[in-house]
Order: C-alpha cells, then sequence, then structure tokens
C-alpha cells in the first residue's frame, strides 16, 4: 500500500489542489511514484494534472459507488503532462458526478468505500494523494478513512487558517469514528503568501504559534509561474522563469518534508 | 521563513484564529450520518407518502364537500399524534434503556462519582427525571413489542410495578382491560390496575400519618441525600470544575457553603476551618 496523504482544509480557495498537483509533481521529480485522487467534484486537480475530456465511467465516483475491492485500478488515468517524471504520476480524476455520492452518505459503511476501493490498487504507488474538497462531511471523510496521514493546507489569512484549525480538530477527533485510529495530522502547508498584503503578513508570524512543529516550510509565496503552470495544465517544469525555477525548488522542500514526515 | 525570502513588511496585528471549542452540534462522522439519516426516515413517518385528497373524487352538495376536506384534515391531525407519540415512547425507551445499563454496570463511575451528578452533568437530565425515565422504559420496552400503539412514558410508570411484581403477562393483560374499557389513559390504566389487583401498595410514607415519623422520615431523607452529596462533592471535582469554569465553580462552591453553614447551625455544629469562612477556600482562587 502507498503512503496515503490527504490535503485539506474546511475553507475552499485556499491551495489545496495547488499544493497537492505541485507536491505531487515534486515527488515524482524525486523519482517517487505518486497516485491524485481527486475528491473534488470541481475536478480541478484532473484538470491540471492533463487529464480532461470524456473520462466515461472510469472516474473516482465509479470506484466509490462500485464499493468493490481495488476498484479504484479500473479509474486511473496517466498524468497527461509531457515530462519525463509525468510517467511515475497517475490520476483517479473526479467530474461533477462525485456529487452523487454524496447521497451514500447515509448508508452504513459507506465512508469507508474508498479504503476498500483503494485497497491493492495504490499497491504499485509509494504515495497517495488525496485531493479534499473544502467540507469535513462524506467526500472528505471518505479520504480520512483510507490512510493515516493528513495535511492542512492554508493561506496565511483569518478564515484559511480558522479552517485549517477545524480540518485538524476534526482530524485529531474523528479517526475512531472514521475506523482509522491511527489517523493523524503531520503537517501544515502555507500557500499563497502575498507579501503585499499586510494581513497576510500579520498572520504569517503568528502560525508558528497557532500550528507548533507542525507547520512545514518552506512558505509558498504567489508566484505567476504557479498560477501560469495551473491555469495551462502544464508541469512546473515547464515555466522557464525565475519564478518557476524558485516554485520548483520550494515545491521540492515540501516534497523532502513529506517523505521525511512518512517514513 | 517564506522561501521567497523576503522580509515582512510593516504588520498589522489582526486577531489570530482560535481552536474550534468543543461543542455539541459537531459534524456527524462516518456511520452516524447513517444512523442519524434512519432516525430523521422514523421521525417523520410516510413523509413523501402524504396523501393528499384528489378534487376530482370531492363531488356533492358543498356541506359534503366540507366534510370530506375537514375529515383529511382531522386524519392528519391524528397522524400526526400518533407520530409524535411513537417518537416520544422511542426517545424514552433507547434513553431508558441505554441509562439501565451504565447504572447497573457502574458506567458512570468512569467519569463521576454518582449516578445523579453523571445524569445531571452529562445529559442535563434531573434526579428526578432520570428515574422517572428509567422507571417507565423497561415496561415500554416490553408492551412495544406486543401492542402496535405506543405506550405513553405515564402509562409506563403506571404499569412499572406491575411488571416488576407480577410479570410481563399482568402488565399485559392490564393494558389489554383498559383497551376493553375504550381509549388506554392513565385512569383506565389505573382502574385496570386495581380490577386486576395489582395496585401498588402504599408506601410508608404515604402510610405514616404519624407527624413526629414524618420527621424523622424527613431527616433520614436529608441523611441519605447528604450522602451523596459528600459522594458528588470531591476536592478533585471542586477542582476540575474551577478548571473548567472558576465562575461558575466558585458560586457553586458558595451555594454549597452557604446550605452546608445552615444544616451545621440547626446541628449545632462550628464549620469554618481555622476560624475562616468555607467559601474563603484559597484553592479556587487558581
Amino acid at each position: 500500500m502507498a503512503t496515503r496523504v490527504a490535503m485539506g482544509n474546511n475553507k475552499g480557495g485556499v491551495g489545496k489542489t495547488t499544493v497537492t498537483v505541485r507536491v505531487a509533481e515534486a515527488l515524482a521529480v524525486l523519482g517517487k511514484r505518486v497516485l491524485v485522487m481527486d475528491l473534488d467534484p470541481q475536478g480541478n486537480s484532473s484538470g491540471r494534472l492533463g487529464v480532461v475530456g470524456d473520462l466515461g465511467a472510469r472516474t473516482v465516483s465509479e470506484a466509490i459507488k462500485e464499493n468493490r475491492r481495488g476498484a479504484v485500478a479500473d479509474s486511473i488515468w496517466p498524468c497527461g503532462w509531457d515530462a519525463e517524471y509525468a510517467s511515475r504520476i497517475s490520476v483517479c480524476p473526479s467530474t461533477l458526478d462525485l456529487e452523487d455520492r454524496m447521497s451514500e452518505a447515509g448508508v452504513i459503511g459507506a465512508y469507508r468505500r474508498l479504503a476498500i476501493a483503494l485497497d491493492g490498487a495504490d499497491d504499485g504507488y509509494d504515495f497517495t494523494l488525496f485531493d479534499c474538497p473544502p467540507s469535513l462531511f462524506h467526500l472528505t471523510q471518505l479520504a480520512l478513512a483510507a490512510g493515516p496521514n493528513a495535511v492542512a493546507v492554508t493561506e496565511p489569512e483569518y478564515y484559511s487558517i480558522e479552517g485549517a484549525l477545524r480540518f485538524r480538530a476534526f482530524v485529531e477527533a474523528q479517526g475512531t469514528n472514521l475506523s482509522n485510529p491511527e489517523l493523524h495530522l503531520i503537517g501544515v502547508i502555507v500557500a499563497g503568501y502575498d507579501v503585499r498584503k499586510p494581513a497576510h503578513v500579520g498572520q504569517l508570524e503568528t502560525l508558528p504559534e497557532t500550528f507548533g512543529p507542525l507547520l512545514w516550510e518552506p512558505v509558498i509565496p504567489v508566484r505567476t509561474a504557479i498560477q501560469d503552470a495551473d491555469e495551462s495544465q502544464l508541469p512546473l517544469v515547464a515555466q522557464k522563469s525565475e519564478g518557476g525555477r524558485e516554485a520548483r525548488a520550494w515545491f521540492g522542500q515540501l516534497a523532502e518534508r513529506l517523505i521525511k514526515a512518512t517514513s | 521563513m517564506s522561501g521567497g525570502g523576503k522580509s515582512p513588511r510593516a504588520t498589522r496585528r489582526r486577531p489570530t484564529p482560535q481552536a474550534p471549542a468543543p461543542s455539541r452540534t459537531q459534524i456527524l462522522v462516518g456511520d452516524q450520518i447513517a444512523a442519524a439519516a434512519s432516525s430523521a426516515a422514523a421521525l417523520v413517518p410516510g413523509a413523501r407518502q402524504a396523501q393528499v385528497v384528489d378534487p376530482a373524487g370531492v363531488t356533492g352538495t358543498p356541506a359534503e364537500q366540507l366534510r370530506f376536506y375537514e375529515a383529511a384534515i382531522d386524519a392528519a391531525a391524528e397522524n400526526h399524534r400518533n407520530s409524535m407519540a411513537a417518537a416520544k415512547a422511542r426517545v424514552t425507551v433507547e434513553i431508558g434503556m441505554a441509562l439501565q445499563e451504565i447504572r447497573s454496570r457502574d458506567l458512570y463511575k468512569v467519569t463521576h462519582a454518582t449516578f445523579e451528578s453523571y445524569v445531571e452533568q452529562r445529559f442535563q437530565l434531573s434526579r428526578q427525571r432520570a428515574y422517572q425515565i428509567l422507571e417507565a422504559a423497561p415496561v415500554m420496552f416490553a408492551l412495544t413489542k406486543i401492542f402496535d400503539t405506543p405506550l405513553a412514558e405515564s402509562h409506563g410508570r403506571i404499569l412499572a410495578p406491575v411488571m416488576e411484581q407480577h410479570g410481563i403477562e399482568a402488565a399485559k393483560a392490564v393494558v389489554a382491560k383498559a383497551q376493553e374499557a375504550g381509549k388506554v389513559t392513565g385512569a383506565s390504566l389505573r382502574d385496570a390496575r386495581k380490577a386486576a389487583g395489582f395496585a401498588p401498595e402504599p408506601s410508608p410514607r404515604a402510610a405514616s400519618s404519624n407527624p413526629r415519623s414524618s420527621v424523622f422520615e424527613r431527616l433520614q431523607l436529608a441523611q441519605e441525600r447528604l450522602t451523596r452529596v459528600s459522594a458528588a462533592v470531591t476536592r478533585t471535582a471542586v477542582h476540575d470544575a474551577n478548571a473548567e469554569h472558576p465562575a461558575h465553580a466558585r458560586r457553586l462552591v458558595l451555594d454549597l457553603t452557604d446550605d452546608l453553614v445552615s444544616i451545621a447551625n440547626a446541628l449545632g455544629l462550628t464549620v469554618s476551618r481555622n476560624g475562616s469562612p468555607l467559601g474563603d477556600d484559597p484553592t479556587l482562587d487558581a
């Protein structure tokens, strides 16, 4: 089984998808095989990893619905990037159909369906990263029931930090209810830091006190190269600017931090 | 600390978010969602099967049509009463049976010294209310399997001594007799119980008409209550309460102290330590 890590925050727009995709990329650069599970019905991480077009019935939604051991294997797509290391990245994509899985939340044992569907399907990977939706309900619970590690992603902004704190409290309190008593938060990643915003500067100063040793470095600042890579559905290696090189270095450090935290 | 390598410019302090406090309204997790969905479905029987009168089928004089629609409203109201009665009965049975196990297995001792303090602090149930539920739940649970109509909690308490002393068949016979007499009410159940010869013995307290024995009885009851108070008011409990909510804890201790001083005065005792009033216990200022 791969090392499974759920990336979450109760708030949206805090950089969960960007961090998930770029850490997956950095892990692949380091030679790791990575499976990205897109659990956000918006499907943004699927698109940013180049998995676009008609996905038919091969999405994470069908894998969960099937409720069969290893069902995820039938919904795995190769990363669509044109980069050497991209061959080490795979994607279990999502579409809006994933919203339908919410209706199953009221079924006994439904929160375990993703863990069951992943059983054996991610044995060939070093890491499985879950890009969680901005919620603590069923879809996020599916991810948290599937693996022992969670990472909170946040901007240095009041409501983002509040969302990260809610995510941390949820992770720390609900492992047993999710039949996953080993569930714990292994780190907090700060992204989207804008030095021009006084609020960001002020909140950034408080983060070490708020999260203590869980706070990972480096903080990821806002960079055009990252936004361009996201919007053009390309890897960071395609960004030849200084910003692109900086971003690759920062995410590389976060990937190494993740490896260290889970080894 | 930023990967950008730039030092922060002038900062403006904003509030720091705090970790969420434990709340009674937690998000549902795992199978709790399924349990809630199941409970909701049970609580609103037939919500999706609402029977709306087809206007095409309502004919006749205006008075006849009016009676038809009024009958529909009466039926809906009756359905509502039955549903609410069923929901209330279910709550009593589920809570009562769980409380019975918690008490009989001494599970409340995990967090509290006495069962009474446990139900009061954990569920905001008074001692009296907890014992009412405990008394009614077993007979309601047993008879639920026999009668379609849910038993009200007050009816359960009338039948509890019958089942306890004579068994479930006797309780069942009392209900059946009340049904023969018409609608099952508290009065009809008491009449049926009496007719069947299962009326409970008058309690010693009610039987006593001697005012002197009544005084001793009250003192004895007070002593029994004080024993429970003594078990609940431990130094650890006071410290824990003080740590959780100092102002509330201090007020409770002052009230307790007043009660103790009042009792001590009546008994001719001195309750102060080293001449200082108990209300000035320095441990509460921590």
